[in-house]
């Protein structure tokens, strides 16, 4: 009986059906998760360049912002397809995740077998961070996706090195960089890497086809570059004081696989430690161009994580992990290949161990998605009922995420409150979204003769509740 | 010879790494060597809500369902409206069902800080699911202060039952947060059991192979 399992799971058609149908209960899990009612910060800022903004000031936007423009652009398309609303953006992410599904079926499969491309998919999908940004209005899953393709195409192409291999890794690098800044980090690190062996084993044929890939990128990068740099703010006067780089282990495994089980950093820190390890004592078992790739993806790892920061410290905005997600795959990736050859068992505990922090990233989300949003059926009601498109909102936050408000009030002029003349109000009524609990001076009430009705406990999805104050500054 | 088998017959280590397996796990649960903190909170990380002012001697007491059979921490959200009187001393106290108390500590008015938590350390063992309380009073100049609370159900956050203000129902809930020290629950102790047998089954599988000089560089079909 065994042995006949065993040979049905060879059968690459075999192989394809249960793909098949793990694609499938995937496609429905998302859908349990499609509550789709809020926008965070960041995404607010997704649909004011995608939906609010025409294709001429969409590029301008991407070009003064931290992010180059690919990932808008697709988000336009699939906007002019299926029609601007939360679904059609958050499928937008879901099915690029899904496409890094379809890729590593293929390249993983052919390299490492069909379980492990199995593994990998479902760390891809439902992994703790992964989930959240497969269910993300931005560009996270889109790099994983180019990212990945990436180090695909490298490890194709020092294997094999057919010209489609050199084109599809032209079109993944270059895509990628267009896509994250950042980017440019994994891709640099892979083709430094594939020259360092491409001229090891003297294969200068193979050299001079990643020399004009190479060239190729920069041509075609270089342009937005330079207009996207004098824009990045990167330099002596960019540089964030006091900025804190997150180095350490503990702090880099509390980002990558926050979830809700305990003690998780600790337990992820000894599970990686424990594929280095293995990897060490089973050095023998890999092929030389096996042992190099891993070790490229130690380094590029360690390089993304440490280099991006550096960068970000130079830059006045706030850097975040998620600008580097793919190298939570690439632990991953590491952590998959290197155990399903200490054996069967532990390749099995490792499958069962990902599987339970897959489960807890679900609940997570499903919470964040479900849970996070009690308050929001009565803040729109009370937005619909009480305040009217031509009226003044203020509000008590950073005057850069005022998007978010844009999201839920279209119509609305917005100010914030820290850039608000009272002398200017007089005579004018406006409705103050107050979150930080901001108060008007007693010098200012009695000055300009403010009155304030209150209106508690509102909230949108995921952020503290506030409350909405109509006030009224007398003549 | 196949992998397993030459498992088997390395058997001595294998039993004995088992048995370690085994032992780690039973710690593990039912043990309780690793232990978890558990947070439940009737508010938000700031604290910004309906604010009761105290007065003098009149007793705020928040009924509870204990969560857990451990209190660590327990943090209540207060907030002043001017000036502290010099003279505050506000007493925090922790009962049984019965009135009995189990923890008093009491605040002075240096220890009390705009719009955040107070946390007390009862540190004691309750028993889970029982009912309880814990009672605010401003022993003595309550001028300025006041406890926060939320108009949200009293079912709200899990555990939370009615508020009374010296003996009288109202309808608010004070904003607080109880850390509870528990075992761990079903997941946490799969995932550790987990991750114990994952590094058991790792070291065993490449010490024993590589001992045996087998080298497999075929990938996992």
């Amino acid at each position: 009986m065994l042995s006949k399992i065993k040979t049905l799971s060879e059968d690459k058609r075999v192989q394809n059906i249960i793909f098949a149908l793990w694609f499938i209960a995937s496609v429905i899990i998302f859908v349990t998760l499609q509550y789709g009612i809020g926008v965070d910060y960041d995404e607010s800022f997704t649909w004011d360049l995608v939906v609010c903004k025409n294709f001429p000031e969409m590029i301008r936007a991407t070009a003064e912002d931290v992010h180059p423009p690919l990932y808008y652009l697709i988000g336009k398309l699939f906007v002019a397809v299926f029609g601007a609303s939360i679904q059609t953006l958050l499928w937008d992410s879901v099915v690029q995740a899904l496409l890094t599904c379809i890729l590593s079926w293929v390249y993983v499969r052919k390299n490492w077998g069909w379980k492990c491309a199995l593994l990998f998919n479902t760390v891809v999908l439902f992994a703790p961070y992964q989930l959240h940004y497969n269910l993300n209005m931005r560009m996270y899953s889109l790099m994983n996706l180019l990212a990945m393709g990436v180090i695909f195409l490298s490890l194709e192409v020092i294997k094999e090195g057919k010209t489609h291999q050199f084109v599809l890794l032209y079109v993944f690098s270059i895509l990628s960089v267009y896509t994250q800044y950042f980017a440019v980090l994994p891709v640099v690190v892979c083709y430094v890497w594939l020259a360092v062996i491409m001229l090891k084993n003297k294969d200068f044929k193979k050299f001079r086809s990643l020399f004009i890939v190479g060239a190729l990128d920069v041509i075609t990068f270089f342009p937005w570059l330079i207009y996207g740099m004098k824009n990045l703010g990167i330099g002596p006067e960019g540089r964030v004081e006091n900025y804190r780089f997150k180095f350490t282990p503990w702090e880099i495994v509390h980002t990558f696989f926050k979830c809700n089980l305990e003690n998780y950093e600790i337990i992820a820190m000894i599970v990686l430690a424990l594929a280095l390890v293995c990897f060490i004592l089973t050095w023998k078992r890999f092929s030389g161009t096996e042992q190099s790739f891993l070790v490229m993806l130690i380094i590029n790892s360690i390089f993304c994580i440490y280099v991006s920061q550096w960068i970000g410290s130079l830059n006045g905005h706030d850097f975040g992990m998620r600008y580097i997600i793919y190298v939570y795959l690439f632990f991953w990736l590491f952590m998959i290949f290197v155990f399903s050859r200490a054996g069967s068992a532990t390749f099995t505990l490792l499958a069962a161990w990902a599987l339970v922090l897959c489960l807890s990233s679900y609940r997570v989300e499903h919470a964040y998605e479900y849970d996070t949003t009690p308050l929001m059926p009565k803040t729109m009601a009370f937005i619909e009922e009480n305040i009217s498109p031509d009226d003044l909102v203020v509000y008590d936050y950073n005057e850069g995420f005022y998007m978010i408000w844009k999201y839920y009030m279209p119509e609305n002029e917005l100010l914030s409150f820290f850039n608000m003349d009272l002398e200017e109000m007089r005579g004018r009524t406006f409705w103050f979204l107050n979150l930080n609990g901001t108060e008007f001076s007693k010098e200012d009430m009695e000055k300009y003769g403010i009155t304030v009705e209150k209106y508690s406990d509102m909230g949108f999805m995921g952020m503290e509740r506030f409350d909405f104050w109509k006030v009224t500054v007398a003549e | 010879m196949t992998n397993a088998v030459k498992i088997m017959k390395s058997k001595w280590p294998v039993l004995a790494a088992v048995l370690t397996g085994i032992i780690l796990m039973l710690a593990v649960w039912p043990g309780g060597m690793i232990r978890r903190d558990v947070e439940i909170t009737s508010g938000g990380n700031n604290p910004y809500g309906y604010s009761a002012e105290l007065t003098t001697g009149e007793v705020y007491e928040q009924y509870f369902v204990a969560m857990g059979d451990k209190l660590c921490e327990h943090s209540v959200a207060f907030s002043t409206a001017g000036d502290i009187s010099d003279d505050l001393v506000l007493r925090y106290e922790l009962k049984k069902e019965n009135g009995e108390v189990l923890y008093t500590e009491d605040l002075f008015a240096g220890d009390i800080r705009y719009s955040e938590y107070q946390t007390f350390i009862p540190d004691v063992k309750l028993k889970k699911n029982a009912l309880y309380s814990f009672s605010i009073t401003a022993v003595s100049g309550s001028e300025n202060l006041t406890v926060v609370c939320t108009p949200l159900p009293v079912d709200y956050a899990p555990g939370f039952r009615h508020m009374t203000v010296d003996g009288n129902a109202v309808t608010y809930t004070m904003y607080s947060s109880f850390m509870y020290d528990m075992k761990l629950n079903a997941a946490n102790t799969i995932f550790t059991w987990l991750t114990i047998w994952l590094v058991i089954a790792a070291l065993v599988e490449v010490c024993l192979l590589r001992k045996s000089g087998k080298e497999n560089s075929s990938k996992l079909s």
